[in-house]
């Protein structure tokens, strides 16, 4: 009961984090509600039994990339976004979309209706491991590959003079 | 048992850790101030109680009775926010720490620690990684340009030194075969053949060398301590901070340094292991719960030491040391390692 | 819990393509794009949660990784384009328009 009330703590809050990227007019306040969202998606990926993605989830996201996006908002002082840039269309079009869109998916959910287990499952480490390096390996390999082409490049884009 | 008393057992342990921890930390800042007078060959604080032992308890008054000033330029509300964001992740990392083995009281079985995690390694590695947000945001939210480049150098340099951390970990978990603290300890306890004790620190020393100095490096103390370099950057990221919100960027500090002591000793000094010596019952937890305390003071008292002894590195010395130094000696303790325990690949 | 964390991962990408429309900072367009990745690594681990397969959850870490190399890639455009145009409000990257 105790686990369920926290399930749904941590949804609400999700929700209103990502409310707030989308609604603050600072980039380093969207950054941090960004933060708060990853750390509570990692918290839900735990109450799903997938214990190792979130943990890896908070080292490589929270931990990596968003200090990263925390680095270049830091260092190139981006200015609070002023009211007036937007094109008027769009104040409209976008929460239109937003509801479209999210009440069909809803709706195809409600649609289709299947079976849902009742015990949770942990998952083991030692079989992801193993499936990682055996089955996967090829997409592993090529990550690699991704990862070290884009450090890579993202060195030569940013330097002054090449 | 019921939920309840497991609701009360944890919560009476969350207390007795934090109050522990809190003394320590104030506790800490008396053995720096007299053992670098020691070491400097003068008298450290000796009025304020006997030995000067209540001057932690003068200075924790002073912090609470100083005035507290925002700059005009700050960001208010990261400003507040960040010493905080500094002091929770290291507290929380002492919900997965074991202290020792189980104690029997009144018929209830309780474990010295908060939670066995099956994954506790990798929580103390998530924490260590987003212990760098507070000091980012510390110095960026002060509005002025000392805090700035103190944080840019101290986010560099925990950043940096993330990786050798990060490995020489990992060899720990492949000779130890799992994730969580309470099995890491409990794998280094025995001896192998008959002489040496099992601990980690004997079978993997280069492992060992790069773990203790990466320590130093996280914890931004001296020689890693540019970013409060106070010759050059006038106290760095927490310039602009005064009375409670600089003592809790402290606490933090001396907090971050007892829990590193604690993952030294965990990861490569057997924990609450007593060599030659098989702990059983209630004596041999209390046993257990001493020796560790032992082996984190040494570590404490190892960073005080270093910390007088030792200049501190330049900049690009710092970041040459952990890359092109710390991290390929890393990978080389994890391909020992894996010779070693599984063959040659 | 299945139809609530799928319902959640619908919003989640909702509100990420809302930030991307709505945002003229190059930057915030960034993080629209971080949010909707998100919003699918919550489905996959949702839906191998359904399924009682961990291949699903596995994917999440691959995911995990073209986020943080894609994230990489565009920072350094991001910071080259601001060094040419001085600014990151898209309203005035419009050199290649007729």
């Amino acid at each position: 009961m105790i686990e369920s009330a926290l399930f749904y703590i941590f949804l609400v809050l999700t929700l209103i984090f990502g409310l707030f990227v989308a609604l603050f007019r600072s980039p380093l306040y969207s950054l941090l509600s960004l933060l708060g969202v990853i750390s509570c998606l990692s918290v839900l990926f735990y109450f799903y039994g997938a214990t190792f993605i979130s943990f890896v989830q908070l080292i490589v996201y929270a931990g990596g990339i968003l200090v990263l996006f925390l680095f270049v908002i830091m260092l190139l002082k981006l200015e609070p976004e002023e009211k007036s840039g937007e094109h008027p269309a769009f104040k409209v079009l976008a929460p239109i979309l937003f509801f479209a869109f999210t009440s069909a998916g809803i709706g195809i959910l409600f649609v289709q209706r299947t079976e849902i287990p009742k015990e949770r499952f942990i998952m083991p480490i030692s079989d992801f491991s193993f499936k990682l390096f055996t089955d996967y390996g090829l997409p592993f390999e090529a990550i690699t590959l991704l990862l070290l082409a884009s450090a890579v490049g993202a060195f030569i884009l940013a330097k002054r003079k090449i | 048992m019921t939920f309840l008393s497991a609701l009360i057992i944890v919560l009476l342990k969350i207390g007795i850790i934090i109050g522990t921890v809190l003394t320590s930390v104030a506790l800490m800042t008396w053995v720096e101030r007299r053992g670098s007078a020691l070491i400097q060959d003068r008298l450290g604080p000796n009025r304020v109680g006997p030995f000067g032992l209540l001057q932690p308890v003068a200075d924790g008054l002073k912090f609470l009775f100083k005035e507290e000033i925002i700059p005009l330029e700050a960001d208010k509300f990261i400003y507040l926010l960040s010493p905080l964001l500094v002091f929770v992740p290291a507290l929380a990392i002492f919900a997965v720490i074991p202290f020792g083995t189980t104690i029997k009281i009144f018929g209830y079985e309780i474990e010295p620690l908060i939670s066995d995690l099956n994954f506790g390694i990798l929580y103390v590695i998530a924490l260590s990684g987003l212990s760098v947000y507070g000091i980012v945001l510390a110095g960026f939210s002060s509005g002025s340009k000392y805090p700035l480049i103190g944080a840019l150098r101290s986010s560099a340099q925990l950043i940096s030194y993330e990786i050798p951390m990060s490995l020489s970990i990992l060899s720990v978990l492949i000779a130890a075969d799992t994730f969580s603290l309470k099995g890491i300890v409990s794998s280094q306890s025995g001896t192998s053949f008959s002489v040496l004790p099992n601990w980690f620190i004997f079978s993997q020393f280069i492992g060992f060398f790069v773990f203790l100095i990466t320590m130093f490096a996280e914890t931004n103390r001296i020689p890693f301590d540019l970013p409060e370099a106070e010759a050059e950057l006038v106290s760095g990221y927490h310039t602009e901070y005064g009375s409670m919100k600089f003592a809790l960027f402290f606490l933090g500090e001396y907090a971050h340094m007892i829990s590193a002591s604690c993952l030294i000793t965990i990861l490569f000094l057997g924990g609450w292991n007593i060599p030659y010596i098989n702990l059983t019952g209630n004596l041999g937890a209390i046993l257990g719960i001493i020796s560790f305390s032992v082996k984190v003071g040494f570590f404490l008292w190892l960073f005080v030491w270093v910390r007088w002894t030792l200049p501190r590195f330049r900049y690009d010395q710092l970041m040459a040391l952990g890359w092109k130094f710390l991290l390929p000696l890393g990978l080389l303790n994890f391909i020992i390692t894996i010779i070693i325990k599984w063959g040659i690949i | 819990m299945i139809l609530e964390g799928l319902i959640l991962s619908i919003f989640l990408f909702g509100l990420g393509f809302i930030t991307f429309l709505l945002r003229r900072n190059l930057i915030l367009m960034f993080l629209g794009i971080e949010l909707i990745l998100n919003s699918a690594n919550l489905a996959f681990v949702v839906f191998s949660a359904k399924n009682q397969n961990w291949e699903g959850a596995l994917f999440v870490l691959f995911s995990i990784g073209i986020a943080a190399a894609e994230a990489a890639v565009g920072l350094a455009i991001f910071i080259s384009a601001y060094r040419s145009f001085k600014t990151s409000y898209i309203d005035f990257f419009k050199i290649l328009r007729f």
